[in-house]
């Protein structure tokens, strides 16, 4: 048979042929796709089953970490207190920063700040005091008991006589510190300030009471001072721990402008030389007419249980009585005094005193009598022997808990020339109890008694129960 | 009025002559840590003021008053030449060496001033620490105020015999009251 190809029906058979030909094949292939999917679904549903099983071995297992947690939490103590650098030093050093507190030691200026960029370091220091006291007759220092300020005669209500009441923080104080390298040496400064400019008011008055720097190893092996600091004159490490912010009528206590070599020539020997400026001299009836500077001389000596300073001052005392002329007398004076530590079972109990002694030195004492009294008739100027000396007593109740009583008097010889209300000798008692709960807050009560006599034998006496707080910074 | 002004002297003269050398001032354990026994201790004593400087007196008697109770201890300054103040890697490496089961350290951090003219103290505020000696983790820390020999201006003097044994008995019966020791 012979197909005529030219027959308008033989393509709709072809065509009807072939698409049933690829049904049959597409309809096999969507099985086969079918199963695919099928597999994929099983295999997925057991992938979510062991999903769902793990989810749930994990949140037994998290179930049994709360609860270890929880019991861990039920063992350990309410409130744990840290250890006590962490307690008192934050931001926190956890243990494990023992290593960074190490690493930080080797400073030998605990507490200073160097400035960015240069090797200067600074320190700031100082505290804020509160002093209340309560005297019983007229004096006329409220800040300091300053025994020659008790009235011996005329006595006013206003200066006292019927008792009076002080609070004052004059004795508060700002301290600034620095210290740098120069080849080898080292240059230190120290500015210093209080508000006790007067004394004679409870109010405080800005007064500087040191600025004066310090080139370590420049002259024949010493140091170099240069400004204003203590008289050389004075021993520091005598003075007792009163809370009376003078301490002891007998006390060395002047700071004015100096120039002072001191050289350690043994671990327990000190040579200190100093001109110190001629200023805050006490003339009675004279006007200072300075000259020539102080020339002071100390030795010092501290051991284990002794410290002890033995000093010499000679002055030019120089005034002017009338206005046409100058006069001058001079001045000298010695000064015994140290600390020494109690032995055995006294320990750590130590005692502190101070003996001083000679003619126109008066001024350098903390009752300040004159140094020189003016002869109006013979036109000079006389220095006034003048004895000073002190004892002082600090017993331990404990480390944070200590008493100090202390005694003083100071004296002179009057001349016959001098008034009648020229200082003849004052007393100075005190003691005190005062506790310590933290390096930087001291806290006390102290009771003092004073007397003054006068060349006329004019008397006055003083009780004062004085309160101080001491915070430190 | 007098018989009473007696018998406080008296009171005060007999309290006085029992008076405590150191007293605790504040202590610490970590709840973290039980008690433990201090096992082979070193012991390292050091101050950073005035200056860093190692206290081998002091080490000296921790080791005898530990040797006292049987317990083996080492002081720093038997591994260091020196006062210097070791860096902790240094501390770890002779921890590490030796074997130590426990640090003891016991650090002078401040004095206390009284006078406003002079730094001069007596007293000193002294921490005591134990550190697991493997992981270096501080587990106890005592700070007590303790007595000197008078510190004046800058120079620092070990403390007398007595006054070092009452501090280190101090802080071993504080150690047998938290359970450390």
């Amino acid at each position: 048979m012979e197909i005529n190809t030219q027959s308008p029906a033989l393509p709709a058979v072809i065509v009807f042929a072939i698409q049933a030909l690829f049904a049959q094949s597409s309809i096999a292939q969507v099985y086969v796709e079918a199963d695919q999917l099928l597999r994929v679904i099983e295999d997925q549903q057991r992938q979510l089953e062991e999903q769902e099983a793990q989810i749930q071995r994990q949140k037994a297992a998290l179930d049994a970490l709360r609860q270890q947690v929880e019991e861990l939490r039920r063992a350990i103590p309410q409130d744990p207190s840290p250890p006590p650098r962490i307690k008192n030093h934050p931001p926190e050093i956890s243990p494990s920063e023992l290593e960074a507190a190490i690493a930080e030691a080797p400073t030998d200026w605990p507490g200073s700040i160097q400035v960015t960029g240069t090797e200067l370091r600074i320190k700031i220091g100082g505290f804020a005091e509160l002093d209340a006291n309560y005297d019983t007759g007229a004096i006329v220092s409220p800040a300091e008991f300053t025994t020659s300020a008790i009235v011996t005669s005329d006595r006013t209500a206003a200066e006292g006589e019927d008792g009076q009441t002080n609070v004052s923080v004059q004795v508060s104080r700002l301290e600034l510190e620095t210290k740098m390298p120069w080849g080898g040496r080292q240059i230190k400064t120290e500015t210093t300030m209080d508000f006790l400019r007067d004394t004679t008011i409870a109010e405080p008055i800005l007064q500087l009471r040191k600025a004066y720097g310090q080139v370590s190893d420049i002259l024949l092996g010493g140091d170099l001072l240069i400004g204003q600091d203590w008289s050389t004159f004075t021993n520091l490490n005598a003075w007792p721990n009163t809370l009376d912010y003078e301490g002891p009528n007998s006390m060395l206590s002047l700071r004015h402008p100096i120039v002072r070599w001191h050289r350690k020539y043994h671990p327990t020997l000190t040579l200190e030389v100093a001109l110190e400026a001629p200023d805050e001299r006490v003339f009675e009836g004279a006007v200072e007419v300075s000259r020539w500077p102080d020339a002071v001389v100390a030795v010092i000596s501290q051991t284990d249980r002794f410290n002890f300073q033995g000093s010499f001052i000679v002055r030019d005392l120089r005034g002017s009585g009338e206005p046409q002329s100058a006069v001058s007398d001079t001045g000298w004076g010695v000064n015994l005094s140290g600390v020494i530590d109690m032995p055995g079972r006294l320990a750590p109990d130590f005692i502190t005193y101070s003996l001083s002694f000679g003619a126109g030195y008066g001024g350098l004492l903390n009752d300040f009598p004159a140094d020189a009294s003016y002869d109006f008739y013979e036109n000079r100027l006389e220095a006034i022997p003048t004895l000073a000396w002190y004892i002082g007593y600090q017993h331990w109740w404990s480390p944070c808990l200590y008493t100090v009583a202390t005694y003083g008097l100071v004296q002179q010889d009057n001349f016959d020339f001098q008034p009648g209300f020229a200082f003849r000798e004052t007393q100075y008692s005190s003691i005190n109890l005062t506790w310590t709960p933290t390096p930087q807050w001291l806290f006390g009560v102290e009771a003092l008694y004073g007397t003054r006599e006068d060349k006329d034998g004019a008397y006055g006496s003083v009780w004062r129960t004085q309160f101080t707080s001491r915070i430190s910074f | 009025m007098v018989i009473r002004g007696v018998l406080l002297l008296a009171f005060l003269c007999v309290y006085s002559c029992h008076s405590a050398r150191t007293i605790v001032i504040h202590s610490w354990h970590s709840p973290y840590i039980s008690a433990r026994p201090l096992g082979k201790t070193l012991v390292l004593t050091y101050t950073t003021v005035p200056r860093p400087i190692v206290g081998i007196h002091v080490e000296d008697v921790w080791i005898d008053e530990l040797s006292r109770y049987e317990i083996q201890a080492y002081s720093w300054s038997d591994f260091a030449t020196g006062h210097e103040v070791p860096s902790m890697e240094e501390v770890a490496e002779v921890l590490a060496a030796y074997q130590f089961d426990t640090l003891l350290v016991t650090q002078l951090s401040e004095f206390k001033h009284l006078n406003r003219n002079i730094s001069n103290s007596q007293v000193a505020i002294v921490e005591t620490r134990l550190y697991e000696g493997p992981s270096e983790e501080l587990y106890w820390s005592l700070k007590t105020e303790t007595f000197l020999v008078n510190y004046i201006d800058g120079e620092i003097r070990r403390p007398r015999e007595g006054d070092a044994l009452e501090y280190v008995e101090t802080v071993l019966q504080e150690m047998m009251k938290d359970g450390v020791f």
